[in-house]
């Protein structure tokens, strides 16, 4: 985790560093309110992202509440401890909305450090619904996810249903669908103490792989200066996410198994064995077939992160939300760069027609672009003519839609004979060729199909 | 309040903002000192931190002397 300390006094900000830094974390130190504000505009800038301060109240120039108001309205919250030698600043803190703000009694210790650090989840969800609908019209279920479709529906309920277990969960799901704002929900939904801590097994090299889960003692391997605290320990009694879980190594997964069935872990170059406790939601964008066919995930371990699968839906499978998440994208940048920008009847009927292959992520880009791209008498946003994708065309041209269930032979002869035609720029025997009929045929089918009648010189 | 009251609740205010300092710094000083010896830091850097815990008592002391 990134800490920056803010306290006037230098030598509760040494003290409180080497703490923090023993305790595996990386640490940034302000002396004053002016020097905390420039860390916050290189967090806002995403030259470098604080996960949490440690903060006083009274600085030289200014009061550390100062920096709080500069924290609203930020995508990417850090979460902040108010550090003070006062009870009194207990009340204070009940009486602030922000639940992602704690406080901190000195003198500080240890565990009283750790348990800072783990700041609960919100303790008024009903607040924090309120407080979010009441921003932009739109129902956020447990407090992040969109939707109105009966799918989202259905993945509320198995959300619902599975947050009042300890089941280790398997989200499978195409790329851009959601999954880690899912997992985030079954967090949510947990109501558990501890925090949801995420990490992407698909970007871990072999040899960090390990420390990254399990953590490592001082002297573990060269450069390890320090001791670190992995994953698994840092979500305890909470909520740990293993994106792209089918990418780990598969040397890796037996000491993941052995983690995850003995529920301890023993950290690199270590020898205590560490009690884990928590809930472990793991994700991938393979389907099934590939787990089974390509051998990514042993089976045994397969068995032990899906205990409960849920499948994230793609967007295609619900149309019926583009527009609410197109409204919501759009009313998210307009309040960002305090605009009034606008989205017509017209554009939001493209965007329910498109095939989103990139899925929700590729529409919130979609949007994005459209709005940088802004008429500016009329003050609504440019779609391209064009949505697709390098990754799209790939896509399309890979999962033609007209192969789903529930179309006739018909309609996917009439559109593999278009397809074909427009690739070979309308040359009709190289495209009888290619789809193994012959000539007389294919102009039999051209004139069979209306749709087709941009071929037919004949007529 | 009268001037006198409010100087006198001033001062000990003042004061008590002294005491929790200094045992603060002890608190902090020592802990750190046991998380170093704990994962082996340098000896140095623990009698550091140990020094710093002694100040602390020590500016209490002397606090309490001036009571």
């Amino acid at each position: 985790m990134k800490i920056l300390v803010v306290d006037d006094d230098t030598e509760f900000c040494d003290a409180a560093s080497m703490m923090l830094e023993l305790l595996g974390h990386e640490v940034m130190t302000a002396n004053s309110l002016k020097q905390a504000t420039a860390h916050m505009d290189e967090h806002k800038s995403n030259t470098c992202l604080i996960d949490h301060i440690l903060l006083d109240f009274m600085l030289p120039d200014g009061s550390g509440l100062h920096l709080l108001d500069t924290l609203q309205g930020l995508s990417r919250k850090p979460r902040v401890t108010l550090v003070t030698g006062h009870p009194s600043v207990k009340q204070m803190v009940l009486n602030l909305t922000d639940d992602n703000v704690n406080y901190m009694l000195k003198p500080i210790t240890k565990d009283g450090l750790q348990a800072a650090l783990l700041i609960p989840k919100p303790s008024h969800p009903q607040k924090m619904r309120k407080a979010s609908s009441s921003k932009s019209e739109v129902k956020r279920y447990f407090g992040c996810l969109v939707g109105e479709s009966k799918v989202m529906h259905e993945l509320y309920r198995m959300i619902e249903r599975v947050g009042e277990t300890s089941a280790n969960v398997l989200l499978m799901g195409e790329s851009g669908a959601g999954k880690e704002v899912v997992a985030n929900a079954i967090h949510y939904a947990a109501k558990t103490a501890g925090q949801f801590v995420a990490t992407n097994c698909g970007a871990l090299t072999n040899d960090l792989i390990s420390s990254e889960l399990f953590g490592h003692e001082k002297g573990a391997f060269t450069g390890a200066v320090s001791a670190k605290v992995g994953v698994f320990e840092q979500a305890k009694e909470g909520t740990l996410f293993l994106d792209e879980v089918t990418e780990m190594p598969i040397e890796h997964q037996p000491t993941l198994l052995r983690a995850l069935e003995t529920n301890s872990i023993v950290r690199v170059g270590g020898v205590k064995q560490i009690p884990i406790n928590c809930r472990v939601v793991s994700a991938t964008n393979r389907t099934e077939a590939e787990l089974a066919e390509k051998q990514v995930l042993r089976e045994d371990i397969y068995f032990r992160l899906a205990v409960f699968p849920i499948k994230v839906p793609a967007l295609r499978e619900r149309k019926d939300d583009i527009e609410l998440l197109a409204r919501l994208f759009l009313s998210q940048l307009n309040e960002q760069n305090g605009t009034q920008r606008l989205i017509n009847d017209q554009q939001l009927e493209r965007l329910v027609q498109y095939d989103w292959p990139g899925n929700v992520r590729e529409l919130k880009h979609a949007i994005h672009r459209a709005f940088i791209m802004v008429d500016p008498a009329s003050q609504l946003i440019t779609l391209p003519d064009d949505f697709s994708s390098p990754f799209s065309k790939k896509s399309t041209s890979s999962t033609n839609h007209v192969m789903a269930a529930g179309y006739t032979i018909e309609s996917v002869e009439k559109e593999l004979i278009l397809v074909t035609l427009k690739e070979l720029k309308g040359d009709k025997p190289q495209a009888a060729k290619m789809l193994g009929i012959s000539l007389k045929t294919l102009y039999n089918r051209i004139n069979k199909y209306s749709d087709l009648s941009e071929f037919n010189d004949v007529s | 309040m009268n001037d006198t009251q409010y100087i006198s609740t001033h001062e000990l205010k003042n004061t008590l903002h002294g005491f929790r300092n200094a045992l603060n710094r002890v608190s902090m000083q020592a802990e750190l000192a046991k998380m170093m010896l704990n994962q082996d830091m340098p000896v140095e850097k623990v009698i550091e931190a140990i020094d710093k815990a002694i100040a602390g008592c020590q500016e209490c002391s002397e606090q309490l002397n001036n009571l």
